[in-house]
């Protein structure tokens, strides 16, 4: 078989599976709902983290956590950034059994939820960042009244005895707050169709009306199926008639009143810079990553504390990792290197 | 107010702030910057402002969409600041040491986000502490109302220059630099006046002049018989020279220039315009000067010889006169009337004048106070082909030490000879747009980069001031030539009674036929 045919082959498969008509197309119909801008949208709390590994010896890694927090009001079409909060934290992961038995419980428990996971490491540190998103969210949640508590990605369950998703939504409810989580992006099929929601919602959300924003809840199935993974009640919004896709948007509070919900947080969706997403959390999520921006000050504070406390500074050299915990000095790092530059 | 932080520094290659104003167009090039660091709060002129490349905004920019709020300072407050800022290149002049207020030359940096905002009239007055004979000729660019001291002292110490193309207020930047002169007693002026702007009023907008305000220490002569408020200018012509025809005449040819030479030499007791006028063209040895040339020559001489001042007999040549007000520390306004639009009379004139002053100074320096001669279109003299036949050059490379001072007032420095501009001690620019222009006016000056940018951008009526007149090089919007101006900062409110300004008033209407019913003490437009 030669490159030209394989992908002929290959090419003519997806055009099968994938050019073929959205329900919403073919009659079987999707049920929108529409709404409009609240004209006196609530204050938005936006929270993001991010992280980056710094240094990796054998099983273990050091990892640097940050998660920022923002404030918004929408007033006169502008943005304006009320209070802010910023939390960095190192911490240290190991997969190896051993070092885990000597963790603390609440290391121990995500240890134990990613223990199917590949890369573990990398989602320890994820859940660990998501755990302190939850926190800090509470906290500001507790501090203040009537806002739209926005964080990134689902609302899905922590492990039993620290999901901060619960005690979240029991906050938020005390203080009127409306919490959503938004997705960036999602790989979901919740509509059974083999395109994933998003892509379908695409192409079926041309039958609503051009300048309408719209909404679309998952089909109960998917949710009866994700049920005690989820807190929320899951759907897509278009929060902006031009935005290039619908987000998945999980609805933690209003409930009973997802029109009024999305009215709210439609209004700062309205950013050139990212039509359709809240720009709050395009803020937190720039504010977030300056971790990885400022990796390589972090690396050298990391260095000169190692080398103080005794350890072999080859070791410490060797060990300085990328982003995502793969060490520099790795020998695939250094094919990779080797096949860019002589290319 | 904090306008920005700074995010990059170089003591060779200056600051560079990022700015949180919601709109850069609040910030100008030349405004005076404070950058606090540890120490010292760095002095600063804003050399640049930029908005940096970006793929986003590229991304964006051109999208059309409505209802979508496109991202400006205004309207998107970012994590840290605007979203899209702008940055400010700032060029370090001076350091103020936070503890002593001791100023220094800039040898550091300051940290990473150390704050800039803008200079306040408090910073400003640390570094333009006024002097005995400081005046002010406007307020720094930026921070209004600060007025900046001149030290007129210095600047009439050596040779200096007014650079400006033609529209930008030289003229009034002249007059405020003679009123400051004669107002400190830093010397005298003598001005060549070929547009009636330098006497009592000004015949081109009826503003003030020289000797409205000082009627007591400046004296007018006119080329204008008739002028009876004016002094006479008379010429005895035996004090031409060659060199002052060759100045003065237009495209005379080699042959021209040779026989005027030529004929001075064998003149005996006659005078050269006499000489010339006289020569026999019929009977002329055809291998010493060829009649076709003398004949081309004395048409030419026309416009010369055909002067009603030039007076061979009988007239009282008043250059004596002349010296004698200058003795007295008067200023001399020289009135060209209607002969204003003849530059070759204006060539002519000057450079007798200036050569004859030469000579007396540097004879007898002692007895003559320092004399500034103001000397417009200096080019014309001081271009490298005829400014060896001038005195001017002369007069830029010597006469500092014999107290006659010249002010070079220009619109092409680039035709300036080079070796006059490298005398220059204070350089007084305007806006300039020919490169070549730029680049001579500033031939020499630290920072030349940052002038060239600044230079080729500052608005009319403004002018980077650099040399030892000034603390630092600084850019001042030049003050308005309003008569409550003139004496609120020049000459002092209590100079003056009303009486005296109404004598000399009335004087005016005389001479100019006008302004007889008007109040000049009103303020008001006439």
């Amino acid at each position: 078989m030669s490159f030209a045919e394989d992908l002929r082959r290959e090419l003519e498969e997806a055009r099968r599976q994938y050019a073929a008509p959205a329900p919403g197309d073919g009659g079987e119909g999707l049920r929108f709902s529409t709404f409009e801008e609240a004209k006196d949208p609530m204050d938005m709390i936006a929270v993001d983290g991010s992280y980056s590994f710094l240094l990796n010896l054998s099983s273990w890694w050091l990892a640097m956590i940050s998660v920022a927090l923002l404030r918004y009001s929408f007033s006169n079409e502008k943005f304006s950034r009320k209070d802010w909060r910023m939390i960095q934290r190192v911490v240290g992961i190991s997969t190896y059994e051993e070092f885990v038995k000597q963790k603390d419980d609440f290391y121990k428990a995500l240890y134990e939820s990613t223990r199917k996971s590949k890369e573990q490491h990398r989602d320890i540190v994820n859940e660990w960042r998501r755990f302190i998103e939850g926190q800090l969210a509470v906290k500001m949640a507790e501090d203040t009244k009537g806002c739209i508590i926005a964080v990134d990605g689902a609302l899905a369950v922590f492990p039993k005895q620290f999901d901060y998703i619960a005690r979240l939504i029991e906050v938020c409810e005390e203080n009127e707050h409306l919490l959503i989580g938004v997705s960036k992006d999602s790989q979901l099929h919740a509509f059974g169709h083999q395109l994933t929601d998003e892509d379908l919602l695409n192409r079926s959300g041309d039958s609503l009306e051009k300048e309408s924003l719209a909404f679309i809840r998952a089909p109960e199935e998917f949710e009866r199926g994700q049920k005690g993974l989820l807190h929320g009640d899951v759907y897509y919004c278009r929060f902006h008639p031009r935005s290039s896709k619908w987000f998945r948007v999980d609805l933690g509070t209003m409930k009973d009143d997802p029109k009024g919900a999305f009215a709210h947080v439609a209004p700062y969706c309205r950013s050139l810079l990212a039509v359709g997403y809240p720009l709050p959390l395009v803020e937190a999520h720039r504010m977030a990553v300056t971790v990885r921006y400022l990796r390589g000050a972090y690396q050298e504070t990391v260095v000169k504390h190692a080398v103080r406390l005794g350890l072999d500074p080859r070791d410490v050299l060797n060990g300085l990792t990328e982003m995502e915990g793969r060490k520099r000095s790795a020998f695939h790092e250094y094919l990779d290197r080797l096949s860019r530059d002589r290319r | 107010m904090k306008i920005g932080e700074i995010v990059s520094a170089s003591v060779l290659g200056g600051l560079y702030a990022k700015l949180q104003m919601e709109n850069p167009e609040e910030l100008r090039i030349a405004y005076p910057v404070i950058v606090e660091g540890k120490v010292y709060d760095f002095y600063c002129l804003v050399e640049d402002i930029l908005n940096e490349e970006s793929d986003i905004a590229d991304q964006l920019a051109g999208s059309a969409m409505g209802n979508v709020i496109v991202p400006t300072g205004a309207t998107h407050e970012g994590f840290a600041g605007p979203i899209f800022y702008s940055k400010a290149k700032l060029r370090p002049i001076q350091l103020i040491n936070k503890g002593t207020r001791k100023l220094s030359e800039p040898q550091t940096i300051p940290p990473y986000f150390s704050e800039c905002r803008h200079a306040s009239k408090e910073d400003v007055e640390l570094i333009y502490l006024p002097t005995a004979k400081s005046v002010p000729i406007g307020s720094i660019t930026g921070v209004k109302p600060f007025y900046v001291h001149v030290d007129f002292e210095k600047l009439v110490e050596k040779p200096f220059a007014i650079y400006g193309r033609t529209g930008v207020g030289k003229s009034i930047l002249n007059k405020l630099l003679c009123l400051s002169i004669i107002a400190k007693k830093a010397g005298s002026v003598l001005i060549f006046d070929m547009h009636g702007e330098y006497g009592i009023y000004s015949k081109t907008d009826n503003t003030e002049g020289l000797k409205y305000y000082f009627p007591h220490d400046v004296e007018i002569f006119s080329l204008e018989t008739d002028n009876t408020q004016a002094r006479p200018f008379i010429m005895d012509p035996k004090y031409i020279t060659p060199d002052d025809l060759v100045v003065a005449l237009p495209n005379l040819t080699d042959q021209m220039v040779d026989m005027i030479y030529q004929i001075d030499r064998e003149r005996g007791g006659k005078d050269l315009i006499t000489a010339i006028r006289g020569l026999d063209t019929a009977d002329l040895d055809e291998s010493k000067m060829h009649p076709a040339t003398a004949q081309a020559l004395q048409r030419r001489m026309l416009r010369i010889t055909r002067l009603p001042f030039i007076i061979a007999e009988g007239g009282k040549d008043a250059f004596g006169q002349l010296l004698a007000v200058v003795k007295q520390g008067k200023s001399i306004v020289l009135d060209f009337g209607d002969y204003g639009t003849d530059s070759t009379i204006y060539l002519f004139l000057a450079n007798v004048l200036a050569r004859r002053l030469f000579e007396k100074y540097t004879e007898e320096n002692e007895k003559y106070p320092r004399l500034v001669v103001f000397l417009e279109e200096a080019h014309r003299f001081l271009d490298p082909a005829i400014a060896s036949y001038t005195i001017f050059s002369k007069l830029a490379r010597e006469t500092r030490k014999f107290n006659l001072i010249l002010a070079i007032v220009d619109q092409r420095p680039s035709q300036i000879d080079q070796e006059v501009r490298s005398q220059v001690a204070n350089r007084l620019v305007m806006s300039l747009k020919e490169p070549s222009d730029v680049e001579s006016a500033l031939a020499g000056v630290a920072d030349k980069g940052m002038w060239q940018n600044i230079i080729s951008t500052i608005p009319p009526r403004t002018v980077a001031v650099i040399g030892d007149a000034i603390r630092i090089p600084t850019v001042i919007d030049v003050m308005p030539y309003h008569d409550i101006d003139v004496r609120e900062h020049i000459i002092g409110r209590a100079a003056w009674t009303e009486q005296q300004v109404r004598d000399v008033a009335s004087k005016a209407d005389e001479v100019f036929g006008k302004g007889g019913e008007q109040n000049h003490l009103d303020g008001k437009p006439r």
